[in-house]
């Protein structure tokens, strides 16, 4: 009877003893509770969000592949995309817009953390603590302006999301063009100072140059007597103004030694070899180096190209935005020269049909590793100064606007070894010429650099039928029974992107009837 | 158990023999069917505690008093006898019949019951010895054999991924695996592998099988509990149905030890090629395709012989000047693989000690030459009589395997999978040389071979131990604990002939698994028989087990020198993934208890209760109880039964009970970081912090609340056996892996959500038709039929199109098929009301005739039609084909699975044949969206694609016209197929060698196939579909299939 007694007592003291024992999870990762304790973990956080924005889905890989492609201004070597969206006829299950959405939305809900995280803290260092703030708020200004400007509509997240709610519903221009203006406005006051910010991190005049472009985009086609978009465009490009120097040589901006942060830069996405951009794997001919796996996912399209000669003939910048001659790599280091377009005149040849874009080609052709360190400059001065002269047109005429685009003219006639005068200083021009010209202007200076998207669509479809659709389809050296010239539709859907499938079936509050016109 | 009582019966007979010692009986046990002597067989007085076990001979002697008038012969796994004594006669000889025992022991959860006190649904498998060697793995074992099991494993794929389901599918999260349970030690690995090292995303790893380190030859017995009432006790883990498996111990008497040694060959051939293109079809196809989009041709043809066009001039064409080099790939890389196994087991007892110690060592080669893989195992089962009250048992298992595995193919598809480039590589080559592939393209068929590595090294260490003491005559108290430890590695080389390596000029990554569970147990047993009516069976225990695990991953590319491959990571120059570990520990704490009370032998009553508490969930949330009830009626043994003579045995079964499924991965309930990488202005790389996930404090268990009906019949004195169990099942509060909308930022979140149900019917059947001195012939089958239907998923309503009607329903979608070019899709769709996984895409009729028809039909996503392109049926009618017009077009549930086996015994031959088969389910043959149409890429595609193509001169055609390219991201019904099949299992011809008195005691020689017939109309490489098994969101979906593999095996067996 004792053993009874002795082993029911042990297996009740084992059984309650156990029951008290504690099973929480304690596992061995960060979390919100010991990130944002200093300003240490807050930065760390911040470099996540930036780590956002270098995500495949966003300004590494995919807001390539859908803005350009559907920028009309590229073919590809891609087929599977030839026919679709880079024949400007994109499809709501397409993977790059599907990426590009959730990317866009991974770094929004990464800065959402931020922001919110930091709260009120101030972690003991307010100077700090306003400078990662100001840049989560830039961030999400940006990342919200992308996708009103690619699907004109979008869920406006702000908070962090909790798991009894996951759905948001889509907001229209109006509501997210107030938050983009509200945190872009925040970021200026509180980014810093040229000069006191990190190397490599964009300083408040990133701001202001991203709500110029808030400004103009809004103001689209009205002239600043119908809007003060204009004015408060000027406003914000103006603090800008001689706080960056353009580059010497035009050339440079894409030579390896000088391509990363440099004087022209105001915001530029970093990379480096184990963080890669693909751009130059995008862009560079399929081997064009002895490490071969390049894809030529970009082509310039040949209305592109014969715009820029037929504009400016003898411009310099002409060799540093083509390639028509490229030497193709065997595995041994042999190589054969390949002379494109317009050299070339054959319509159905995937190597040599499209000339070339130049400045994310890698031109090293004996490199073995085709990743590189190469950065992405997103905002640069030259850019600036056309978004300045572009703004004072509007405001007052070109007699004050001349200034900014013949500086950045002057430096493009400059860049070469040998005199040339092309491109000429602007001079005598109506309002009206001015703006015509100034508009395409962005294409010469800025062409491939992840502009072209919004430069042709933000004065609206019909600059975009004309300057896109007609010019490729009315382009003679095209062959549209090949299998490689695609023939554009002329349908105004293609001013936004359409809202991804994938989004629409795990969101409650959208559905299919909210889809963009005409998908 | 058993051993212990047989010994103290041998202490009682002698005691009481020495007092009344009267009669002396003696005589033999022999098998009926073999002749052969049966050691160790029972032979007793029951109702005076008399008893005997036979000897080494089958021979026995013992004492009884003067007035017994018979005796009884029991033996495990044979029908006992019941035997008159003749008082003239000195010596009998008894044959055994093998068959069913009704008091036959079958282990259940924390303990074992009679068979006859079984209330729940519990089916015991015993494969003989010689057939066990045959097997790889515990799933073979188990394949074909058990009504309600069905298991998905594709044998072409060496160490592949395997999938057991019982009773159909309860969980919508993906792991719907049971619980295995060896030597009372939960082995929990059904579906683990290794993390994927890469963060490339459209690169994920070929999953292998989980179940490693269980050599089916160790194995005694395997029982498999399907209902809730005999599942209940495991709780939490216990929807899924358990597997216990029970390893061989020792022999009960002492004596010499048994030694048996074995090896078999076996030679393993692809079962069936897919007809793609021959060369000089492919080349017509190249050329026509080349008309129709606008180019030029690629090929000159001249007779048989293939010149590729080098170049076009104004006037001339310039060829090469020797004829391309036709390739059959299927041919040049599948080829014949040779496996070899060999090992020995010994048995025996010595003193209070018995033992069963076994070797084997496996060398496997696949049917691609870059698959081999080794194997060695050890196992020793010790159990020893310490004290009259304590016993001490001791399983220990070592497993030891590397090798090295060919790609079976990556989700993404296209040239990223080794098995795709097989069928659509071209079949030309321009190169004079066999060595010389210059003119091969990346990631050819012969890249995957030369250029890639998969190697694996893995460490399994299972342990058993218990103690067990007994109290009192009634009352046993065991403490157990055991673990299954396992180490695995997974090193990858991509080279740059390879998709992969080629970007990053070489890569290397590195994956590894540190996983060790643990258990312990407390159990108290209570048994107690009153007065002969009533008899009490109980069970209490405390348990606490749990898993500790780290996954560390790691990749590295750049490679300046590669010969050394993944072998030396040092060489590498960046890095692209840094090391990264992901620790997870998970524990379950457990009380619980079972009472099975029999009546009169009659009528029994078995109730459980469980209680676990979960680390998984939140503060709580963390309890969770199981309750079991089941009452069985042993009809049999009522007068008006029995009075009949017809019944061996009758018995009704009702069972009810709550099951619970936990698997999700740890920390789901919180808003954990994880590591993301950025640069700062100097070039260096910086880490950031980044939320993992959105957390959801809400989670708790899965529950399935399950009832069963069952019967079991027996006539002709158990010849004839019959079991049928009815059952309904319903699981509330399904753990999904729910799909966020991407605006969140996050992909998807673990939820409770929605509710779906089962039921099912099951049928098995045994009959020993003939049974004599020369020949024996058995044979048995099962059915099971089961039917899934979603009840809710707690999702809003959205309007679908289905049969031309508008409706509203709730539903969500599968995931994605492929990241890649085709079937970038969702196959499958989760609907209220309607099976699970039902195929949902886009429904054809044929193509269109002419022009004239096509530019009537509905646009395709806004663009016009041709003649010859594919006419989609507008389900919503809005003249315009797009992801609305999607509906069902297939069903992939099987109506129902079967089996059935014979067994065949003539003099010294034994045949035995095992089929099993599925009725009734739909597959998706996803190659299809690649060669099913003649899109005019630089790829093979099926012959009947490229014959059955429309063309203006042949309008008759029923397949799509060439270069017709719109099905890369949909999902029609034209891949959808017919996957019923039935094959011929395996066949095994055996034969006994006689042997007199030489150095063997027995020798045995077989001849046995695999697969050797499958019957089906699936076009693929095999209707058992293994892609996405742990993906419980694609379903029936044949992605990267590899082919099926046809094994005939040679094997010899000696007994010494």
């Amino acid at each position: 009877m004792k053993n009874y007694k002795f082993l029911l007592s042990l297996f009740f003291i084992s059984f309650v003893g156990l029951y008290s024992c504690e099973l929480d999870e304690n596992p061995n990762f960060l979390s919100s509770t010991n990130v944002f304790e200093d300003v240490e973990g807050a930065k760390i956080a911040l470099n996540g969000v930036y780590a956002g924005l270098i995500d495949y889905g966003y300004y590494t890989s995919e807001y390539h592949h859908v803005l350009n492609w559907t920028s009309g201004m590229y073919n590809s070597n891609r087929d599977g995309s030839l026919k679709d969206i880079a024949a400007l006829n994109p499809s709501p299950n397409d993977k790059f817009i599907s990426n590009l959405w959730a990317g866009i939305y991974r770094t929004i809900s990464r800065a959402n953390n931020v922001i919110n995280q930091l709260g009120d803290k101030n972690l003991g260092n307010p100077d700090q603590r306003d400078l990662i703030l100001g840049q989560a708020l830039f961030i999400r200004s940006l990342a919200y302006f992308d996708l009103l400007r690619i699907f004109g509509k979008a869920p406006l997240i702000t908070k962090e999301i909790s798991s009894d709610n996951p759905s948001t519903g889509l907001s229209g221009p109006e509501e997210l063009l107030a938050q983009i203006i509200e945190d872009g406005e925040k970021a200026a006051k509180l980014m810093a100072e040229e000069g006191k910010n990190e190397k490599g991190r964009p300083t408040k005049y990133a701001a202001n140059m991203l709500m110029a472009k808030v400004y103009m985009w809004m103001a689209g086609n009205k002239t600043s007597a119908e809007t003060n978009l204009w004015q408060k465009a000027y406003d914000h490009a103006i603090q800008v103004y001689g706080k960056y120097q353009l580059m010497d040589n035009f050339g440079d901006l894409w030579k390896e030694a000088t391509r990363n942060n440099n004087k022209e830069s105001i915001f530029e996405l970093q990379g480096n070899v184990e963080n890669t951009f693909r751009l130059s794997k995008y862009w560079t001919a399929s081997k064009a180096t002895v490490g071969g796996n390049t894809w030529a996912r970009f082509k310039p399209n040949l209305e592109v190209y014969d715009r820029h000669l037929a504009t400016y003939p003898d411009d310099p910048r002409i060799k540093y935005t083509f390639i028509t001659e490229y030497n193709k790599y065997k595995a041994n280091g042999s190589f054969t020269i390949i002379k494109t377009y317009p050299v070339f005149k054959g319509r159905n040849n995937k190597e040599k049909s499209y000339p070339y874009g130049y400045k994310y080609f890698i031109k090293n052709g004996l490199a073995i590793n085709t990743d590189s360190d190469m950065n992405f400059v997103l905002f640069r001065y030259a850019d600036l100064l056309l978004m300045l002269a572009e703004i004072e047109n509007e405001l007052n005429g070109p007699a004050e606007a001349y200034q900014y685009v013949n500086e950045v003219l002057t430096r493009a006639r400059n860049s070469s070894d040998t005199t040339v005068t092309s491109p000429a200083n602007w001079e005598g021009l109506t309002q009206d010429s001015f703006r015509a010209n100034i508009t395409k202007e962005y294409f010469f200076e800025l062409q491939q650099e992840g502009h072209d998207f919004f430069n042709v669509r933000r004065r609206g479809y019909d600059f975009f039928r004309s300057f896109v659709i007609e010019a490729h389809n009315n382009q003679l050296s095209y062959d549209f029974n090949k299998a490689r010239d695609v023939k554009f539709v002329d349908n105004d859907r293609i001013m936004l992107m359409p809202i991804p499938e994938a989004e629409i079936n795990s969101n409650a509050k959208i559905s299919t009837s909210d889809q963009n016109p005409g998908y | 158990m058993k051993t212990k009582q047989l010994f103290l019966m041998l202490i009682f007979f002698f005691m009481v023999s020495s007092i009344y010692g009267q009669n002396i009986i003696k005589g033999k046990v022999l098998d009926k069917n073999t002749g052969e002597p049966l050691i160790g067989a029972t032979v007793s007085i029951p109702n005076l505690n008399i008893g005997t076990i036979t000897d080494i001979d089958g021979g026995f002697e013992f004492e009884i008093p003067q007035d017994v008038k018979r005796f009884k012969v029991t033996y495990i796994g044979y029908n006992g006898k019941n035997i008159e004594i003749d008082p003239g006669k000195e010596k009998y000889t008894i044959k055994l019949i093998s068959g069913k025992m009704l008091d036959e022991v079958v282990i259940v959860g924390y303990g074992n019951l009679k068979k006859s006190d079984l209330t729940g649904s519990v089916t015991k498998l015993i494969e003989d010895v010689k057939t066990a060697r045959q097997y790889s793995g515990v799933d073979e074992l188990l394949q074909g054999r058990i009504a309600g099991v069905n298991v998905s494993s594709n044998a072409g794929s060496t160490n592949g991924a395997i999938s057991v389901r019982i009773r159909g599918t309860n969980s919508l999260r993906g792991n719907n695996e049971p619980l295995y349970v060896v030597d009372g030690v939960i082995i929990n690995s059904a579906g683990e592998d290794v993390l994927n090292a890469t963060n490339d995303a459209n690169e994920l790893q070929t999953a292998q099988n989980g179940l490693t380190g269980l050599n089916p030859r160790d194995i005694k017995s395997i029982e498999i509990l399907k209902d809730a009432s005999a599942t209940a006790i495991y709780g939490s883990r216990g929807a899924n149905g358990v597997v216990l498996i029970t390893t061989k111990g020792g022999d009960r008497v002492d004596g010499k030890a048994v030694i048996n040694a074995y090896s078999t060959t076996s030679v393993h051939s692809v079962t069936k090629k897919v007809d793609v293109l021959d060369p000089l079809k492919f080349a017509r196809y190249q050329n026509e395709a080349n008309a129709v989009l606008g180019y030029e041709p690629r090929y000159v043809i001249e007779g048989d012989d293939i010149y590729s066009i080098k170049s076009y001039t104004d006037t001339s064409i310039v060829t090469n000047s020797y004829p391309a080099r036709p390739i059959d790939w299927q041919n040049d890389i599948y080829q014949r693989g040779i496996t070899y196994n060999t090992g020995f087991s010994i048995a025996g007892k010595k003193n209070k000690t018995s033992y069963y110690f076994s070797a084997g060592y496996n060398d496997i080669n696949g049917i691609v030459e870059t698959t081999k893989f080794r194997k060695g195992d050890l196992r020793l089962n010790l159990n020893s009589k310490v004290s009259p009250k304590l016993t001490l048992d001791n399983r220990i298992a070592l497993t030891y395997q590397q090798g090295t595995f060919a790609q079976a193919g990556s989700k993404s598809g296209g040239n990223r999978s080794f098995t795709k480039q097989i069928l659509t590589y071209r079949p030309l080559v321009d190169s004079l040389e066999e060595s010389d592939d210059n003119d091969l393209e990346i990631s050819n068929p012969f890249a995957w071979l030369t250029d890639f590595d998969d190697i694996i090294k893995e460490t399994r260490i299972n342990v058993s131990t218990s103690l067990e003491y007994k109290i009192m005559k009634n009352l046993h108290y065991k403490l157990r604990a055991g673990t299954d430890f396992r180490l695995k590695a997974r090193d990858k080389w991509y080279g740059t002939a390879i998709f992969k390596g080629g970007i990053e000029n070489g890569i290397a990554n590195y994956s590894s698994l540190n996983r060790k569970s643990y258990t312990v147990d407390n159990i108290f047993t209570y048994t107690k028989n009153i007065r002969k009516f009533h008899e009490l069976n109980t069970m209490l225990a405390v348990t606490y087990d749990g898993s500790e695990k780290t996954n560390e991953i790691f990749e590295i590319t750049d490679f300046p020198i590669k010969t050394l491959r993944s072998s030396a990571p040092q060489l590498g120059q960046v890095i692209s993934q840094p090391r990264t570990l992901f620790l997870e520990n998970e524990a379950i704490f457990s009380g619980l208890g079972r009472l099975n009370y029999s009546y009169k032998n009659k009528y029994i009553l078995t109730t459980s209760f469980r209680a676990d508490k979960s680390s998984k969930f939140a503060k709580g949330k963390q309890w969770g109880y199981f309750p079991s009830a089941a009452f069985a009626w042993r009809l049999g043994e009522e007068d008006f039964i029995k009075n009949l003579d017809i019944f061996y045995n009758l018995k009704l079964r009702f069972g009810w009970g709550v099951t619970g499924n936990q698997a999700i991965r740890p920390y789901q309930t919180l808003s954990t970081y994880h590591t993301d990488y950025y640069v700062d202005g100097n070039g260096t790389t910086v880490i950031g912090s980044v939320p993992s996930r959105i957390a959801n404090p809400d989670l708790t268990w899965e529950s399935t609340e399950q009832y069963n009906v069952g019967t079991d019949i027996s006539v002709f004195d158990g010849n004839l056996s019959m079991t049928v169990d009815a059952y309904y099942k319903k699981t509330k509060d399904l753990l999904q892996n729910i799909n966020l909308p991407t605006s969140t930022g996050f992909p998807f979140m673990t939820v409770n959500r929605g509710s779906l149900e089962n039921k099912g019917l099951e049928l098995a059947l045994d009959a020993i038709l003939i049974h004599n001195k020369e020949m024996d012939f058995s044979m048995g089958g099962h059915i099971s039929f089961n039917r899934n239907k979603v009840l809710s998923l707690g999702l809003p309503a959205s309007t679908v199109w289905i049969d031309g009607i508008e409706r509203e329903e709730v539903f969500y979608y599968g995931n994605t098929v492929s990241t890649g070019t085709y079937f970038k899709a969702p196959a499958n769709i989760f609907m209220e009301g309607q099976p699970i996984g039902m195929f949902w895409g886009f429904e054809t009729n044929g193509v269109y005739r002419d022009e004239e028809a096509a530019s009537a039909g509905p646009t395709y996503k806004g663009n016009a039609n041709h003649a010859g392109d594919l006419v989609f049926v507008d389900q919503n009618g809005d003249d315009n084909i797009d992801s609305d017009d999607r509906t069902f077009i297939g069903n992939p549930n099987p109506d129902f699975t079967y089996g059935f086996d014979f067994s065949l015994s003539y003099k010294r031959f034994t045949l035995k044949a095992l089929f099993d088969g599925v009725y009734g389910n739909d597959i998706a043959n996803g190659y299809n969206l690649e060669l099913g149409f003649a899109e005019g890429q630089f790829k093979n595609i099926l012959t009947s694609t490229y014959d059955n193509a429309w063309r203006p001169e042949q309008p008759d055609n029923t397949g799509t016209r060439v270069g017709f390219n719109m099905m890369h991201e949909g999902f029609v019904d034209l891949i959808v197929e017919d996957g019923s099949y039935l094959r011929l299992n395996i066949l095994t011809l055996s034969y006994d060698i006689p042997v007199k008195k030489s150095l063997f005691n027995n020798m045995n020689v077989y001849v046995s196939g695999r697969n050797l017939f499958y019957f089906t109309d699936y076009s693929g490489y095999e209707p058992q579909v293994t892609s996405f098994l742990y993906d419980g969101t694609i379903m029936g979906v044949d992605w990267v299939g590899t082919p099926n593999v046809r094994t005939i095996l040679f094997g010899v067996n000696l007994g010494f």
